[in-house]
């Protein structure tokens, strides 16, 4: 765990050094994934996944419109924008499919902490939050098997 | 109560209050566990309402208001806090395992209860912050509800437990205490005894270290007086100073209290003189040096003891006489005062130290006054207090280098009483001692002030007149003193009269020293003496001479008999035939330094130094020894004649004497012939016919010598043991044919002896006309130069080899 931070640190250094955002995935401590495609990711984060494999259900946790990780999610992990993503999650609730849950939250550390509560919660942060002690407590999702420090990691 | 029970005593009480202590301690000990035994479960009771249900409350509190915002921002912050509550109720229950281990069951099944809350309301937490709110409000109601109401009835649980427990401890503690009360009470009940008893022992101890303090005090200045007594013994014995030896007396009384002062007075004469003062004032100081006070001021109080009026002592300066002490040496004489002045009139130093200041400054005052005393004894006499030889010497030598310097002239007068011995002898030496103060009175009465007067002998004074111009004013001395004491002397009953005669010296003509000026009077009193006394003779250079040779005489006389000097010559006397009738023994003295010593020189000398008997016993027995010898050798050895002197005579033994003699040397008595003057007849008649008779019944013949001379009586010649007369040598001298006067006397003389049937004998014949005129008068024997010189005995021996037919026993008829 301790590597895993130290290369997670040298990766947001090196990041910001370079002036590339990136963003890692995280979820509840007592969640027992370790990775997810990156197709999974979307379907989860698109409504399509709404339970986890384990039993619980799949919380969403946002940042508002303006955040980078909320861009993030709309322009490079979705392809969509926010008012298409808005109507797509409603048409699902109209659907009568069981809706989607979605929180929307006005910081980083206040989606960590809220994240902590809720087992069944994932969210996309940016990974210079992770050395705050409210994300730190979270568990890091390898996406495609790789780690926000590693190469040919794809959420940058 | 004694030392040993004290310490009994103190040592139950110290047993007692060990005890007590140690069950008050252990006590204590428990009710302070019990204490802490209390305050921990109020403690755990606070924990509990604080920390346990309070977190609780506040964690149930926090969660119902999230579940009372469906805005998950703002739930957060409840949620959050519930959750740190949950955290902080997990660290209370942790430290209430710490705090009471005997309550972890109960911790454990609260936390048990609790995680059961936790669990379910995480669950409903879950399900709040999911957005089914149904969900969790019906787990709340299914598990949460429950769950908390269950914790929280173990919570009750373990208070009312805790309050129960914390009754028992209280109970316990209570009891504690009073024990502990009791065993600290008895603890400090025996401490305060202890304590008081220890002070008590330190109060009694200060007291003793006080009082030996005062000891050591009082020690200390014993050993300083006694070191001041030995530094003033010492310097009394050294002879330091009066004034100094008094001052280290007088310094002890400020040194025994400080606002003491003390002054001495010292006898001198009739006066006590002030001495010295310390811690005095100046001014004080000097009314005492002023003051002189009277040894007859002197009253005998009513203790018999001698006070001194103090109303003649100031009182100046605020300081009063405080104590005094009159000084007394051995004898009980009034030697010094010593006078104590303080501001008051209580005695303000210590008997003991005024006692000990009065004891040694009167042995100083009076060692001084001895040591003057003899001092003045070692230069003058002590019976007539005048100087004696040595200042006497010393006081000529200071006069002779002022007159010296002044070229002027002194007298030195050397006067000795004459016969003053008789004084003595028939009036008392009393009488004879106030003679000679008398004399030394009258001495000084005729001299002046400057001049000294000084007993130099028994009966000899010295006089020293200062600038005396000519001899002519020392004789007018010497007549002075010689009238005044020629003044008769009361003594008791006894009117004495003594003479004296006085030799002169004149510096510096008579000499340049004290010495020689003394010699050289004493030479001239010497020759005043021998001219009759009660005169005065200055001294010449000549004088010295025949003095000198005198002396000189007196000096190698003394040895001569023991150092074989005298030597006997033999005079023949021949009768008118011409044989030898007799012997004359003749003493002959010859000294190395001397040479021939005429008797007529050393005879009377011999008399004076009382040499005479032994010369003559001397005398004596070498010529019977001779003659014996003589007689041994069958020689016609004629009669012996030997002069006795008078002081022979008197001594009463000479009888005695010459029987021994005769006896050991076995010369017959009847061949010994005693020639002795008229003057020893007639002095001493009575004693002289005694010892002549003794002699006279041994065989002994006398012959008068020197007839003629001296005032024979003719009545008493009559009855005299005498058997010749010898006719004095300065008549036989002056005979001639004319019919002189000595002629006369001569022929007188002659007829006389033989009317009495007495044998004559002519001395100093010299010449042929006096041997005519002498046979021609009927002379019997002749004696003189004409006939016979003395000779040696060798020679006489040969002489009477010679005339072997003159025989002794005709000597006498052959006249």
């Amino acid at each position: 765990m301790g590597r895993i931070l130290l290369t997670l640190g040298l990766l947001i250094g090196f990041s910001r050094a370079a002036g590339v955002a990136s963003f890692a995935v995280v979820v509840h401590p007592s969640n027992p994934i370790t990775g997810l495609r990156l197709r999974e990711l979307q379907a989860m984060f698109g409504g399509v996944t709404k339970q986890w494999e384990h039993g619980p259900k799949v919380v969403l946790i946002e940042r508002q419109p303006e955040s980078p990780s909320f861009r993030f999610l709309m322009g490079r992990l979705l392809n969509t924008s926010a008012s298409e993503y808005k109507r797509n999650l409603a048409s699902i609730e109209f659907k009568g499919e069981t809706p989607v849950t979605l929180k929307v939250l006005n910081s980083e550390a206040t989606a960590c902490k809220y994240m902590f509560y809720v087992p069944g919660a994932i969210a996309l942060v940016e990974t210079s939050s992770l050395s705050t002690p409210e994300c730190g407590q979270l568990k890091v999702v390898r996406i495609e098997g790789k780690l926000p420090a590693e190469d040919g990691y794809r959420l940058r | 109560m004694s030392y040993l029970r004290k310490h009994v005593l103190v040592a139950v009480l110290a047993l007692a209050a060990l005890l007590a202590s140690i069950l008050g301690t252990r006590s204590l000990q428990q009710a302070i566990t019990g204490c802490r035994d209390l305050y921990r479960v109020d403690t755990i009771g606070s924990q509990i309402e604080s920390d346990l249900e309070y977190q609780a409350q506040e964690s149930r509190r926090s969660f119902f208001y999230a579940l009372a915002i469906t805005d998950p921002n703002d739930q957060l912050p409840y949620l959050y806090e519930g959750h740190a509550a949950s955290v902080q109720l997990a660290e209370a229950i942790e430290r209430l395992r710490h705090l009471a281990p005997d309550m972890t069951g109960f911790a454990d099944e609260f936390e048990r209860v609790w995680r059961v809350y936790e669990s379910a309301r995480d669950e409903i937490v879950a399900r709040l912050l999911e957005g089914d709110t149904a969900a969790a409000i019906r787990l709340e109601q299914q598990r949460g509800q429950p769950a908390f109401a269950a914790a929280m009835r173990e919570l009750r649980a373990l208070k009312s437990r805790l309050e129960v427990r914390a009754r028992q401890e209280s109970l316990q503690v209570d009891q504690t205490l009073k024990r502990s009360a009791v065993g600290l009470g008895a603890f400090v009940l025996c401490t305060l005894l202890i304590v008081a008893l220890l002070s008590k022992a330190n109060h009694d101890r200060r007291v003793a270290l006080e009082s030996l303090h005062a000891n050591n005090l009082v020690l200390a200045e014993a050993r300083r007086m006694e070191q001041q007594r030995a530094s003033v013994l010492e310097m009394v014995s050294k002879h330091a100073s009066l004034s100094r030896t008094l001052t280290e007396i007088v310094e002890m009384a400020p040194q025994s209290n400080a606002r003491a002062g003390a002054a001495i007075w010292a006898a001198a004469g009739q006066f006590l003189h002030f001495q010295v003062a310390a811690n005095l004032p100046q001014e004080l100081t000097e009314v005492l040096r002023q003051l002189s006070l009277s040894r007859t001021d002197e009253t005998s109080g009513p203790s018999g003891e001698v006070e001194v009026r103090r109303s003649v002592l100031p009182r100046t300066s605020g300081l009063e006489v405080s104590e005094s002490r009159v000084l007394h040496d051995a004898g009980g004489r009034v030697i010094g005062m010593l006078q104590v002045f303080a501001p008051g009139q209580d005695a303000a130093v210590r008997a003991n130290v005024l006692d000990q200041m009065a004891h040694l400054a009167a042995v100083g005052i009076e060692n001084t006054l001895l040591y003057e005393r003899l001092a003045f004894q070692a230069q003058h006499d002590t019976l007539t207090e005048l100087p004696n030889r040595l200042l006497f010497q010393d006081r000529v030598q200071q006069a002779l280098q002022l007159a010296r310097r002044h070229r002027k002239k002194a007298a030195l007068l050397w006067i000795d009483l004459d016969r003053y011995k008789q004084i003595n002898d028939t009036l008392g030496h009393r009488v004879g001692d106030e003679v000679l103060c008398e004399v030394g009175r009258r001495l000084k009465g005729c001299l002046r002030e400057s001049d000294t007067v000084a007993r130099v002998g028994g009966d000899e004074f010295t006089v020293l007149t200062h600038d005396v111009h000519s001899p002519a004013d020392a004789a007018m001395v010497c007549h002075k003193i010689l009238t005044a004491l020629s003044r008769p002397m009361l003594s008791g009953q006894h009117a004495v009269t003594v003479t004296a005669s006085i030799g002169v010296s004149i510096f510096p003509e008579h000499g340049q020293d004290p010495i020689a000026l003394m010699r050289h009077a004493d030479l001239a009193m010497y020759m005043a003496k021998r001219h009759g006394g009660n005169a005065h003779n200055l001294f010449s250079p000549a004088l010295g001479d025949s003095v000198n040779r005198r002396l000189q005489i007196e000096r190698e006389l003394i040895s001569a008999l023991e150092q074989g000097e005298f030597t006997l010559h033999y005079q023949p006397l021949t009768d008118r035939t011409g044989r030898v009738a007799g012997l004359e023994a003749l003493l002959r003295w010859t000294n190395a330094t001397l040479g021939r010593v005429s008797p007529a020189d050393f005879i009377p000398i011999a008399e004076e130094m009382g040499l005479i008997q032994s010369i003559g016993e001397w005398v004596l027995r070498t010529a019977c020894r001779t003659g014996a010898l003589w007689l041994a050798a069958d020689l016609a050895v004629p009669n012996i004649a030997v002069n006795v002197s008078a002081v022979q005579f008197i001594a009463k033994d000479l009888a005695s004497i010459v029987e021994r003699t005769v006896k050991d040397t076995g010369f017959p008595a009847g061949k010994l012939v005693i020639e002795i003057t008229e003057t020893v007849l007639m002095n001493n008649m009575e004693q002289t016919l005694e010892q002549m008779s003794v002699l006279r019944d041994l065989g002994v013949r006398f012959a008068i010598d020197d007839f003629g001379t001296g005032y024979s009586s003719l009545s008493q010649l009559r009855n005299l043991p005498v058997d010749c007369l010898k006719i004095d040598r300065s008549f036989v001298k002056d005979l001639d044919s004319s019919g002189s006067g000595s002629t006369t006397l001569v022929r007188g003389i002659i007829g006389l002896a033989h009317s009495l049937d007495l044998e004559v004998v002519a001395e100093g014949v010299e010449t042929q006309e006096q041997l005519t005129l002498l046979g021609a008068m009927g002379c019997d024997i002749n004696q003189g130069f004409l006939l016979f010189k003395p000779m040696p005995a060798e020679e006489i021996e040969k002489l009477l080899v010679t005339q072997p037919d003159t025989r002794v026993d005709d000597v006498l008829s052959l006249a």
